[in-house]
């Protein structure tokens, strides 16, 4: 594509850089951009140049923070012996909104997988037995995604903490809810049945 | 039983548009090298597995200089008809239909119209590595069995994240044992599984192929064939754990299912090597009948035989023989190819069986 401007030019290529952006959707933006006020955009390209200066990850669970504790760790009134493992941070923003785990968390940055390169050292794991063996974790739940790769990384965890002697979870699998049996996969719909959960009228 | 009442193709390969009505149980496509006999029994295997048994690349299964290929049929199942299509053009998605509704999945339509062929290119079962017979078992099983195919994915996944990770232990000379224990007991449940389930196929398997090689060699030759596997002596995790520092320095997984072979004996030596091209073309032709009747038995429905170049290599005396087993109850619709019709025709008229005989050249049906 040919450009009147080299700074129109510079900036959508810079967009296409962002996941899910084209070229077409890139100049939408930088042509949006220019006719918003002079203000908006000043606090934009302000907000662009923080994100790389002062977010930090936080020390304690490795998500995102505005200071070297996130606001989720710093919390009090969470339940500081409980840990949530996920493989990043979209996880724990989801995890967050369902509001139904008031423990910690730790983002692991991603799931054992040589075959792309990932190994358990790329991974935050180490930085995760510290912290339970010097915050006396009592108890983990397993937040990974549903595939071969996250159950490597759960085993291999959870081998480690052999000793450690605490409770160890993971989520559950299966149907959805609200959703209708016969339009689940066969195997999901399997593995409910194998997993089945006991059920009594009290 | 499965019955195609027409066949119709356009741009498949070098056939060009052919409209055929088979009106014959057996049917035999004659003509010389290069007109398409072969074609028109992969156009056929093409709507009942929605691919070409010969090439998966579907730009080179279009008529040279020619943007797409359609092929159509008529089929009767258990007496209802159907109509399937398929269709592929340049640069789009292949197109399967049944009754004009196109399918969401391939996988939907696979295993509906069972088909087995026999090509001189499946010669490879015999004399290939046992990766052909472990595919050729895989096919089979996972065909009826879905179970058995979700094992093996995750198998073979499993296995080459542990191959990837003892390259990286290698080039880094540090020795995971932790992480490549993980794996070992991730291979055990899929492993041993596809082990259980390939013993239980192959003891079925075996005396279907030893009952039919019999009847082809009238009894004159003594073939055995069995199912090998590491998992016979030992249990798979144990064998992992001792082969951990083999594993390290040769940087792959040196047991486990993928190393299965099913090898094949005539007189208690290897068929690969001592069988005569006659003995070995009866030997494949026998597993491929047993194939048909393990696949009939699965789907309750006699499968469609194709066979290519059935005369190839086989005296007259074999020849007559495996006629007369794929002839008999039992047996569906029978496609053939020769170069020679008067051969197909005399042949079948000793059967006392009436053949359908179409000349093909140049890729078209002459009448």
């Amino acid at each position: 594509m040919e450009y009147p401007s080299n700074i129109i030019k510079e900036l959508v290529e810079s967009f296409i850089k962002l996941p899910g952006i084209g070229k077409r959707t890139a100049l939408r933006m930088v042509l949006s951009l220019l006719k918003q006020d002079e203000e908006n955009v000043k606090k934009l390209g302000e907000l662009i140049i923080k994100i790389k200066d002062d977010i930090q990850f936080c020390s304690n669970c490795h998500t995102i923070a505005d200071g070297e504790i996130c606001t989720i760790c710093s919390d009090h009134n969470r339940n500081h012996k409980f840990i949530c493992v996920v493989e990043d941070h979209r996880d724990l923003i989801a995890i967050e909104n369902t509001k139904q785990f008031n423990g910690l968390y730790h983002v692991l940055g991603g799931v054992v997988s040589p075959i792309d390169g990932i190994g358990p050292d790329d991974l935050t794991i180490d930085s995760l037995i510290k912290r339970i063996n010097k915050q006396k974790i009592q108890e983990l739940v397993f937040a990974l995604r549903a595939t071969m790769e996250g159950d490597t990384t759960m085993y291999y965890v959870s081998n480690l903490l052999q000793k450690n002697n605490m409770k160890i979870s993971a989520i559950s699998r299966g149907i959805s809810i609200g959703g209708e049996l016969e339009f689940a996969d066969e195997i999901t719909l399997g593995r409910s049945i194998i997993n089945r959960t006991s059920y009594s009228i009290n | 039983m499965l019955f195609i009442k027409e066949l119709y193709t356009e741009n498949f390969k070098n056939l060009k548009s052919a409209k055929i009505k088979f009106d014959s149980k057996y049917v035999c496509f004659a003509g010389n090298n290069g007109a398409g006999k072969t074609n028109l029994l992969d156009a056929i295997h093409y709507l009942a597995m929605g691919k070409s048994y010969f090439n998966s690349i579907d730009l080179q299964n279009i008529n040279y200089h020619k943007d797409y290929f359609n092929i159509k049929c008529r089929i009767e199942k258990q007496g209802e008809d159907f109509d399937l299509f398929c269709a592929y053009v340049k640069g789009l998605k292949k197109k399967i239909k049944k009754n004009e509704v196109e399918y969401e999945r391939l996988s939907e339509h696979v295993g509906q119209f069972p088909v087995v062929i026999v090509t001189p290119y499946d010669n490879s079962l015999i004399t290939g590595g046992s990766e052909e017979r472990r595919r050729f078992l895989d096919m089979i099983i996972s065909q009826y069995d879905s179970e058995y195919l979700e094992s093996l994915f995750t198998y073979n996944r499993i296995l080459q994240q542990r191959n990837a990770q003892l390259k990286t232990m290698f080039e880094t000379g540090q020795q995971n044992a932790s992480l490549l224990g993980i794996y070992n007991i991730q291979l055990c449940e899929p492993g041993e599984q596809i082990y259980r389930k390939r013993k239980e196929f192959v003891k079925v398997f075996c005396d279907l192929t030893l009952k039919y090689y019999g009847q082809i060699s009238n009894q004159k030759e003594v073939i055995s064939l069995n199912y090998k596997s590491q998992l016979d002596d030992n249990s798979l995790e144990k064998q992992l754990c001792e082969s951990f520092q083999k594993d390290f320095y040769t940087q792959r997984t040196n047991v486990g299912v993928h190393k299965d072979d099913l090898p094949l004996f005539i007189h208690h030596v290897p068929a690969k090597r001592f069988a005569s091209q006659g003995q070995q073309k009866s030997y494949l032709l026998s597993m491929k009948i047993a194939q048909f009747n393990i696949l009939k038995e699965s789907t309750q429905i006699e499968p469609l035989f194709l066979l290519d170049d059935i005369f190839d290599r086989l005296d007259q005396e074999r020849t007559t023989r495996l006629l007369d087993i794929i002839t008999a109850n039992g047996f569906g619709q029978i496609f053939l190819t020769d170069t020679n019709a008067d051969r197909v025709k005399k042949v079948f008229g000793k059967l006392g069986k009436e053949i359908q005989v179409l000349n093909i050249s140049d890729g078209e049906i002459n009448s």
